[in-house]
Parts: structure tokens; sequence; C-alpha cells
């Protein structure tokens, strides 16, 4: 494969990243309308444009901001198509393929409107918007499995073997825990071989686990859920977390233990988290340090062999927290939160 | 009879330095179509560099003329 090719289209694409200082001026800016008229000033202006036709205010930005990271990502993925890195880089993409799946799912669950969840999928992973489309037609969570069975989807191994387990609609959440376990277990046995390339995804996905399972935990112990009843939360395959001790915290569900346990982990979390929150028991303030965590360790990866797999992947690590951040924005000038709460909200700058 | 060492010296001069200037222009020619594809306004930078490993070969054509011309 001609790595050099593909090297210089993602770092033409890389340099398209809005600026740090770009964001700062997104906070600065008054209200909504404001902070979209700075959006069409940047490489933005082609989707906001084209989603201001249909929509207006904050539908506006999710909309243009949707259509961007979908334009982005099938486009990195049509530039390794059919070439050695095509698989990496459909295992990344896999995991908009699941999100999609479970948005399809809770909707069916929650009998929302199919026009509704529509504007909520992003088509950037190997479900097309044809085909989300369609399953999101579907009346029920059933149908959806049978329709991805018969179009031999991938993702309908997981759900069917789990959809005999379900009694009603209140375990759905089930299947989409089955959906994680089988993106995560399907990702680790394809980069079984040995090799460079393998090994930068390898570790990503393994931090990833981790990352997942201790957030799992967190939400766990705030709500006191017994052991038993946790146990099929737990995935395996991560670098530092293991089912024992991973139980053994839930059991007893204090905070300080699980704060101890994930500054044990290697990862160096929650080493800046404040006293005040860790009291409070406030889980979104850990969340979002495991989200930092693990957006700084996918944008690192830019930092291994140039001409490998690393650059791709730093990018679609980078887009995505360049999307997360100014939907962040957004909503908190929609909501009217101040510019300091809207710096502590942001992912990674 | 005839002195093969003089256009066999000649002849890897030049043949080494050729065969060392199409592996550069390959990497960087596929490099660059990549980087005008995203930054069109690149161009002329990129025929720039495009062209600096011909240097090699014309050093290879140099040294193979002289060793022509000068070796008795």
């Amino acid at each position: 494969m001609d790595r050099g090719y593909v090297n210089a289209r993602v770092r033409g694409m890389r340099s398209r990243i809005v600026s740090n200082d770009f964001i700062i001026r997104l906070i600065d800016d008054p209200d909504i309308e404001s902070l979209i008229d700075d959006l069409e000033l940047s490489y933005f202006r082609e989707d906001i444009e084209r989603s201001s036709l249909l929509y207006s205010g904050i539908n506006c930005v999710e909309q243009a901001l949707r259509r961007n990271i979908t334009r982005n990502f099938q486009k990195l993925f049509s530039l390794v198509e059919g070439k050695e890195w095509e698989s990496l880089i459909e295992i990344f993409l896999s995991k908009w393929d699941i999100a999609n799946l479970k948005t399809i799912i809770r909707s069916k669950k929650i009998h929302a409107r199919p026009d509704e969840v529509l504007e909520c999928l992003v088509p950037a992973g190997s479900l097309d918007e044809a085909t989300l489309i369609e399953l999101n037609r579907e009346p029920d969570v059933r149908s959806v499995i049978n329709l991805l069975a018969t179009w031999r989807i991938k993702y309908a191994i997981p759900l069917t073997r789990t959809m005999k387990d379900i009694k009603d609609s209140t375990q759905t959440f089930l299947l989409e825990y089955a959906l994680d376990h089988y993106y995560y277990d399907r990702a680790l046995s394809l980069l079984s071989k040995e090799t460079y390339d393998n090994s930068i995804l390898r570790d990503l996905i393994k931090t990833e686990i981790d990352l997942v399972n201790l957030k799992s935990l967190l939400i766990l112990a705030r709500d006191k859920i017994s052991p038993a009843d946790a146990e099929h939360i737990y995935i395996e395959g991560g670098n530092q977390t293991k089912r024992i001790e991973f139980l053994r915290i839930l059991e007893n569900n204090l905070i300080d233990d699980l704060v101890e346990y994930c500054k044990k982990t290697g990862y160096g979390l929650f080493q800046d988290i404040s006293r005040d929150s860790i009291l409070l028991s406030r889980v979104s303030a850990f969340e979002r340090e495991i989200d930092r965590f693990l957006v700084k360790k996918g944008v690192s990866c830019a930092y291994n062999d140039p001409l490998s797999i690393g650059l791709p992947l730093s990018y679609l690590w980078e887009k995505f927290n360049e999307v997360t951040n100014i939907r962040i924005i957004a909503w908190c000038k929609e909501t009217g939160l101040t510019d300091e709460q809207v710096r502590e909200e942001l992912v990674y700058v | 009879m005839v002195d093969w060492a003089i256009p066999i010296g000649a002849s890897i001069a030049f043949g080494l330095g050729a065969l060392g200037t199409g592996f550069a222009q390959a990497r960087i020619g596929s490099a660059g179509a990549g980087t005008i594809a995203e930054k069109p306004e690149t161009s002329g930078l990129i025929i720039v560099l495009e062209a600096i490993p011909e240097t090699m070969v014309i050093l290879g054509f140099v040294v193979a003329a002289m060793i022509i011309i000068m070796v008795k």
C-alpha cells in the first residue's frame, strides 16, 4: 500500500481541524446565531449552509456537525478501502454502527418517531444512511434484528443470541451490552496478529475497554447495583481492569475505594479531581476526566511511526473531539451557561 | 582487447543515481499527489520538491561522463 499518499491526505485533512483559538472564539460568542456565523467562516461552511436550508439554531449546528463528521470519516475510509489499513479503520468506525444500533433499539423501546431518530444517527460506519433508514422504519426491536439477519449484517449475531433471553421491553439494555461485547471481542480477535499497526490499535482498544469498565463501575457504584446484576456489564480484554476487582469494589460500593482503584490502574486518572467531587460523588466529573484521557490517548497515536496507522487514528480522534467540543459549546450557548462553565465542560482542547 | 572497467564504472555511477532518483521521486510523487489533492495551493512547492532528487541522476550522469572522457 502507498502509505505516503494516504499519510499526505490525512495530514491535509488534519490541517483543517479548527485551532484552539477558534474554539476560544466560539466560546466568546454571545449566542447561537453568532456561533453559526463563525462556523460559516471555517471549514464547516459547506455543512452549515446545507443544514441551514432545513434547520435553524441549535438543530442547524447539530445537523451540520453530523454531516461533517460522516463526510470526513467516510472520506478517510474511502482512502484506505481495499488496502491493508481497511480492516483497522473499519474496526474504529464500527463504533458508530454500535452507537446507531443502540439509538434505534432505544427508540423502539420508547416508541420514538422514526424521523426524529433519523436526525440522531451518524452513518459514519459500515451501516450507510439507506440501511439505517430502513432499520429505523421497522416497528419493533425484533423486526430490526430480523432485518439485520436477513441482510446478513454481522451485528445480527450477538443481537439474535441475546434476544432469546429478553422477556420484556425493559430488558433491551441487554442487547446494548451484547453489542458492546461483540464490538470489543471482534476488534481484539481481528487485531490478534502481531504487526506494528495492529499493536497501536490494540493498545487503544484495550485502554478503551479499561476506561469503559471504569465508567460502568462509577455508574454502578453510584446506583448501588449489586455485583450479581453487574457481572454481565464487565467487558473482558482490558489492560488493567480485572473482573475480580470490578466486582469487589461493587460489593463495598465506596466511592473512595473506586477512586483509589482508578488511581492504581496505571493511567494516572483522577489525580486532579477535587476532594469536593469525591465527597459529592459527582460521576459527571469523573466521566469527563475519563473521556479526556481517552481522547488524549487517541490523539497521541500520531506520535508513533509517522507512516503507521497512528496518524489516521489520531485524525479520527481529533475530528471526534473537535465535533464534540463544538456541540458542547453550541448546547451551552443554547442553555445560557457562562463562558467559565463552557470551558469546564469541554472534552480536550 | 576491450577495457570493460570504464563503461562498467560509468554505468554504475549513472544507474545507481537513476535508481535512487526513481525511488525518491516515487515516494515524493505519491505523497505530493496526496498533498495537492487536499491543498491545491501547494502544487508549486510540490513540483520543486519532486525535482530535488533529479540532482542525484544529474550528478551520476556527470560522474559517468567524467569517467568515460577523463579516464584513459
